[in-house]
């Protein structure tokens, strides 16, 4: 007999579930203490488990902002080591330019200075009036003339005589001293060639002070991103953010060139290695468009790493000098002769455009148009795109670097921000499930209202019963 | 520690490389160098006032859809009654040769007009349904007839039906008009006979559809 037949076992569905409830009910009732731990023990056991996960989270997230902070205090002692050497670099070159000029200088001012040295030897003294005349004057002058006549007359000769012959005298000395300044104006060029060269010397030397300045100010703040490490990171957080973007902005630009690069080569590659050509699984046009592109790429990198402006690739900086020199020259000569071969595809590619568009409107309007013209102006712009843009990516090459080193640090803080808020939803969830295995069993003793109230009020009774009794 | 974005470097060729496999996959087997086309027309079959503009535009048509490594075998080659035998061409690899050869085969096809062929049809038919067994797949044929007008073809002959079976092309039944049923069903009928093994009905005034 089918189990469905058996029912309503007392006749009418509802005293069978009425008395299905009243079981449940009592059952429930019973179970009730052990139900309650049950439902609490779970509810906080899930919340353990819960904040265990918050709290590893959180630490994850700690330890992924350390990261992203490490790295950023890397970069920036980085970028600032760089500009100190570039001071370096620079104050060396200034040292040398103001040093190569000094034995020269030297051999310059000595040469003067000895030579004036002669020539002052050589020149004739500045006479002095003889001391005696002097007294011989003075003497005379101090004779009494008195009213002899022999005295007044030989007086009068004596001063005749004196005159004369100081006339005679200050005609020579005047002579002797026009040959002294004539020599000493001989001089004088000499002596401000030496000035000049001085004056020369002292501004080399002051350059050089204030580069040694601005060198001594580079290195001083390379030490103090040294040192004074967490204060800068809070400093520096703009600058790291605006690297971020703009070399994100060009490297957008550098990924744009390397698609309009693709374009210009695949379709008259097509006419070099033939259209249905395929390498492997694929057509080999475009795959051999895509290696031309990669190669432009890798040889800007490699220019760009040799030349010092970047630092990509750690091998090339670890070359030394001359080896270095040949691969940029090497890697130039490559990146240039690509740019040139895709110059030519580019020309190229015009003129099959030229004809398949000849040909679509011969067969659209089903006359003969003869042959096409070259079209110089479309297809040299062409061909100066294709020789201008590979050559370009290497002056986006250190915005790359840039858009990489910050990338990094963004990716770091990005995924140490989404951890840390995973962390934050697990303690919260946590908070919840801890209050919901008591809302559960809230819920139980809602289920079974009606024996708890009957439980409670025979448990208000047995305290007077019992006081009654005693 | 050391920054070394070399490796994310390394990310955007491969990128690039990624896009260039995903335009650069061939859509159908690499080892069949193009596809291979052939063109007829019934040109007895349709109305008068219409033989040169239907035969100008399906021949200009045709030679629009060809590509680079492509095969086409033109049935109506001008100045061609004697020898009765469609124009092979097998078109090459690189665009611009091929645009080239289409142009001169544009102004041969300008230059001169076919004459009616009479009673030849049928034998060009089968001439260029053989021709199209030994080429790459997928293989297409366009066959430009008015079932009403067009004489019933004779049952072919099928000493090399097993070959054909085994190198199946499709047909496309180009007509002016939507015809009698009984004598479309004819055309179906020898088609399929030639080896068609999916046959497609398309209006004459219609451009030409893809071959695929």
């Amino acid at each position: 007999m089918p189990i469905s037949e058996q029912f309503p076992v007392s006749g009418s569905w509802w005293i069978d579930l009425a008395v299905i409830l009243v079981t449940a009910m009592l059952l429930l009732f019973l179970a009730r203490s052990t139900a309650h731990d049950i439902l609490i023990g779970i509810g906080r056991a899930l919340a353990g488990v819960l904040r265990a996960a918050a709290r590893v989270l959180q630490l994850w997230s700690g330890q992924l902002l350390k990261n992203a902070r490490r790295a950023s205090l890397v970069l920036i002692a980085d970028h600032h080591a760089r500009l100190a050497w570039r001071e370096i670099g620079q104050l060396r070159v200034e040292v040398d330019r103001a040093l190569k000029h000094f034995p020269d200088l030297n051999r310059t001012i000595n040469e003067d200075i000895r030579r004036i040295e002669l020539e002052y030897q050589h020149s004739p003294e500045m006479p002095d009036p003889p001391s005696a005349w002097g007294q011989l004057i003075e003497r005379v002058a101090g004779i009494e003339q008195g009213a002899d006549p022999a005295l007044k007359e030989t007086l009068a000769a004596i001063r005749t005589s004196i005159d004369r012959v100081g006339k005679e005298l200050a005609h020579s000395h005047g002579r002797e001293a026009q040959t002294a300044n004539r020599t000493l104006d001989l001089l004088r060029p000499r002596w401000s060639r030496i000035d000049q060269n001085l004056e020369r010397m002292g501004g080399d030397l002051a350059r050089l002070e204030s580069r040694l300045d601005r060198t001594d100010r580079s290195i001083r703040r390379f030490d103090t991103v040294r040192t004074e490490r967490r204060a800068l990171y809070s400093r520096l957080r703009s600058w790291l953010a605006l690297n971020f973007v703009i070399g994100a902005a060009l490297v957008g630009v550098a990924a744009v060139i390397g698609l309009v690069n693709f374009h210009l080569v695949a379709s008259p590659m097509k006419e070099v290695v033939g259209g249905t050509a395929t390498i492997g699984p694929f057509f080999a046009a475009p795959l051999t468009a895509v290696m031309l592109v990669a190669a432009q790429f890798a040889l800007a990198i490699i220019v760009s790493d040799s030349a010092g402006l970047t630092r990509l690739l750690g091998g090339i900086n670890r070359l030394p000098s001359t080896t270095r020199h040949g691969l940029l020259g090497l890697a130039g000569l490559l990146l240039v002769l690509l740019a040139a071969c895709e110059a030519s595809l580019a020309f190229m590619r015009d003129s099959i455009y030229l004809e398949a568009d000849w040909l679509a409107r011969e067969l659209d309007e089903g006359i003969s148009r003869g042959s096409p013209e070259l079209r110089w102006v479309p297809s040299v712009a062409q061909m100066l795109m294709g020789f201008v843009l590979p050559l370009t990516l290497v002056t986006l090459v250190p915005a790359m670097e840039s858009f990489f080193q910050t990338a990094r640090i963004v990716v770091l803080l990005l995924t140490a921000w989404l951890v840390g808020l995973l962390g934050t939803l697990c303690r919260l969830l946590a908070r919840l499930v801890s209050s919901a295995g008591h809302l559960l069993a809230y819920i139980y003793d809602l289920l079974i209202v009606l024996p708890l109230s009957l439980e409670r009020r025979f448990r208000r009774r047995e305290p007077a019963l019992g006081g009654g009794e005693e | 520690m050391t920054v070394c974005p070399a490796r994310l470097i390394l990310l955007l060729p491969c990128l690039l490389l990624a896009l260039a496999c995903e335009s650069g996959k061939p859509e159908y087997d690499p080892r069949a160098p193009g596809s291979s086309t052939a063109l007829l027309i019934d040109y007895q079959s349709l109305p008068d006032h219409r033989h040169a503009e239907t035969l100008d535009r399906l021949q200009r048509g045709f030679l629009a859809m060809q590509s680079p490594g492509d095969h086409l075998i033109l049935a109506n080659e001008p100045n061609n009654t004697e020898a009765a035998s469609p124009l092979t061409l097998s078109l090459p690899d690189s665009p611009l040769a091929t645009t080239r050869l289409l142009r001169s085969l544009r102004e041969r096809l300008d230059e001169g007009r076919p004459e009616a062929w009479q009673d030849r049809n049928e034998a060009l038919l089968l001439k260029a349904t053989a021709q199209l067994y030994a080429l790459a797949p997928p293989r297409c044929l366009y066959l430009a007839v008015d079932p009403d007008l067009a004489s019933i073809p004779t049952p072919p002959d099928l000493s090399q039906g097993d070959e054909q079976r085994t190198r199946p092309f499709t047909a496309f039944l180009l007509t002016p008009s939507a015809g009698d049923p009984d004598r479309v069903s004819v055309w179906v009928r020898h088609l399929h006979a030639l080896g068609a093994h999916r046959i497609k009905r398309h209006s004459l005034g219609a451009e030409l559809p893809a071959c695929r």
